[in-house]
């Protein structure tokens, strides 16, 4: 790089660490903030409701931050607790703001303040009340379950002429209270309770929570645990990912690509089974390591059965990338450019299918995905075809980091001694998150008096479903069903 | 002579979404391949035998879920499959609303386990058909 390259490089990005966008908004907001905390990529503070407006302002249009795409809104009315992510793909972090009041016994009013985020942030609309959507979009309404594995919402319609005005995505029917998943339970409960909430990559949230606590006891884990964790991960991606295949296979009608994919997944989930002991729900990562160790025969067992996987998979691609009856189905249908993607503040592959570079794995450094070569597949155009061949192009990926995992396995302990009982945590909030196959998982985690722990978890389902709302309108009806699985919104939301 | 697997062909209507319903998809796939029992996914109440409900189940679903069973001709059998569905863990605390389910809905056969493998599913509704 030359001088001149370098200074302008400089000059455009002047702040780029965590540390020193700390510093900054520590200068500029003083007191009108609490603490802040730093995660990393995340940071984290409070804010009270009157200095919200203010607050958020002077984060996305200050030239030195530039926090510019609203990641997430989740509201706890019963905890009067708001949690905001702001996000910066450039810089790569995410500001998180708890907008909590000074007096706890002051409610907080989610009207007025998402009313004030919307000023600065378009897609802020998506939280407010859209109940009124339901009577205004009646001229066809798809309940749930109705059209085979679009099952966690309901669908309202307008349209004209088999062109679709406006779609309202209603996914009341599958959400849930996670204060009741999580009664009475201690930390080795939430890990087996946990996984649950994404229920196609189970080993995702075991993986984010655990990672939050070894953040905050400052743990250094074995290498070989961190490999294995990562070798859990992408096995869990791939599952993930032609399940997505088979969901769309099943949609287009092609019962081909169904079948060899369904049979693909089995034998990922057999080397899953095989290491965990469990075909879906792994229940294996614990705090500072993982449950049991793999042995040599399993490893070789993984190495062997990695090139068949491959070349079956390879040829579920041709047949999605040469059918003309899939290609009809979902080449150039629903296009989603970079400028939208961000702005609806998407990620993983369906912001990558729209060509723009942002993934964890690389941005954040988690694990240590930085020890292996793999590249970031992107899309082209952003149409339903590049959210499906994407995954493809992840699932090649990931199967390359499992065949380099699994020759340099180190040799070491699978986990750090110690005794669960006797951990003393201090009182803080914690961020944590990863790189999901959906998109980015996050956990709020907060560390109460007695070791009391609240978790709130933050999805990329709310994004995903934003974005499929805004694709839909101008589509023709009849690609309605590719289009809403292209998008892959398959987990439950919580609240 | 050959002799046919099928004793009597039943069409399921799965309910709800959650890890269960991945290892049900499983089951119709070509390694365990249910259909070869005679057993075929519905996708509508009215065309099913079989009413599968598992997985997360707020109180909006479960009044939908009367409705699918409403819609279901007679005679029509229920399966509770995993541990959702047999512990009444709707992630709800809305008692009356489980006392109701409990009343309007009796479970023909319970499968248990987070998740039931395939075969375990696929093991219920053969026992399901011997049943009938």
């Amino acid at each position: 790089m030359t001088n001149e390259e370098l200074k302008f490089n400089i000059e455009k990005h002047p702040i780029n660490h965590a540390e020193d966008i700390e510093k900054e908004i520590d200068i500029l907001f003083g007191n009108k903030i609490g603490a802040i905390y730093n995660f990393g990529k995340e940071l984290l503070f409070d804010v009270s409701p009157d200095n919200l407006s203010e607050v958020l302002n002077i984060l996305r249009n200050n030239p030195d931050l530039e926090f510019n795409v609203l990641a997430y809104i989740k509201k706890k009315p019963e905890k009067n607790l708001l949690l905001i992510g702001l996000l910066s793909y450039d810089k790569g972090i995410t500001i998180n703001i708890r907008v909590k009041n000074i007096i706890a016994e002051r409610r907080i009013d989610y009207k007025s303040i998402i009313d004030s985020v919307k000023k600065y942030f378009k897609n802020a609309q998506y939280y407010s009340d859209r109940q009124y959507l339901k009577d205004t979009n009646r001229d066809a309404v798809i309940l749930s379950q109705l059209p085979e594995t679009l099952d966690t919402f309901d669908i309202y319609l307008s349209f004209e002429d088999n062109i679709i005005n406006q779609a309202y995505l209603s996914n009341e029917i599958s959400m849930f209270n996670q204060d009741i998943l999580f009664k009475n339970s201690d930390i080795n409960k939430i890990i087996a309770k946990i996984n649950i909430l994404s229920y196609k990559a189970a080993v995702f949230p075991e993986l984010c929570f655990c990672l939050g606590i070894e953040n905050l006891l400052s743990l250094k884990i074995p290498k070989r645990a961190t490999y294995i964790r990562m070798l859990l991960c992408e096995l869990f991606r791939i599952s993930s990912h032609l399940s997505f295949i088979a969901n769309t296979s099943l949609i287009i009608g092609n019962q081909n690509a169904l079948n060899y994919t369904l049979t693909e997944k089995e034998k990922i989930l057999n080397i899953i089974e095989i290491i965990t002991g469990s075909r879906v729900i792994p229940n294996f990562i614990r705090i500072g390591g993982v449950k049991k160790d793999i042995d040599d025969s399993i490893i070789k067992m993984i190495l062997k059965s990695l090139p068949g996987i491959f070349k079956n998979i390879r040829k579920i691609e041709d047949l999605f990338s040469s059918d003309i009856v899939i290609l009809g189905k979902l080449k150039e249908i629903a296009y989603l450019n970079i400028k939208d993607a961000r702005s609806f503040g998407l990620t993983g592959p369906n912001l990558r299918a729209s060509g723009f570079r942002y993934d964890l794995r690389k941005d954040a450094g988690y694990l240590l995905y930085k020890d292996f070569s793999f590249t970031i597949p992107l899309g082209r155009y952003g149409d339903n075809l590049d959210r499906v061949i994407i995954r493809f192009k992840e699932i090649y990926q990931a199967l390359k980091i499992i065949n380099e995992i699994a020759k340099i396995l180190p040799i070491g302990p699978v986990a750090k001694m110690m005794d669960h009982s006797a951990i003393v945590f201090e009182e803080s909030p914690i961020i944590s998150s990863v790189e999901c196959p959906d998109g980015i998982f996050k956990l709020y985690i907060e560390i109460k008096p007695g070791s009391e722990i609240e978790i709130i978890p933050i999805g990329p389902v709310s994004n995903n479903m934003h974005a499929c709302e805004q694709s839909l309108e101008g589509c023709n009806f009849d690609n309605l069903l590719t289009t809403i699985s292209s998008f892959c919104i398959e987990s439950p939301e919580m609240y | 002579m050959s002799i046919s697997l099928i004793k009597s062909s039943f069409n399921i209507y799965v309910s709800g979404f959650g890890c269960c319903k991945q290892e049900i998809i499983a089951s119709v796939g070509p390694v365990y391949d249910i259909s070869r029992f005679g057993i075929s996914i519905a996708s509508y109440p009215e065309d099913a035998d079989v009413l599968i409900i598992q997985g997360f189940l707020n109180r909006k679903y479960i009044k939908r879920l009367f409705e699918i069973y409403g819609a279901m001709k007679n005679p029509k059998w229920i399966v509770a499959y995993g541990r959702c569905a047999i512990e009444n863990a709707f992630f709800e605390s809305d008692d009356d609303l489980i006392k109701t389910f409990k009343e309007k809905i009796n479970f023909d056969i319970y499968v248990p386990g987070c998740p039931p493998r395939p075969e375990a599913f696929i093991y219920a509704m053969l026992r399901l058909m011997e049943k009938t």
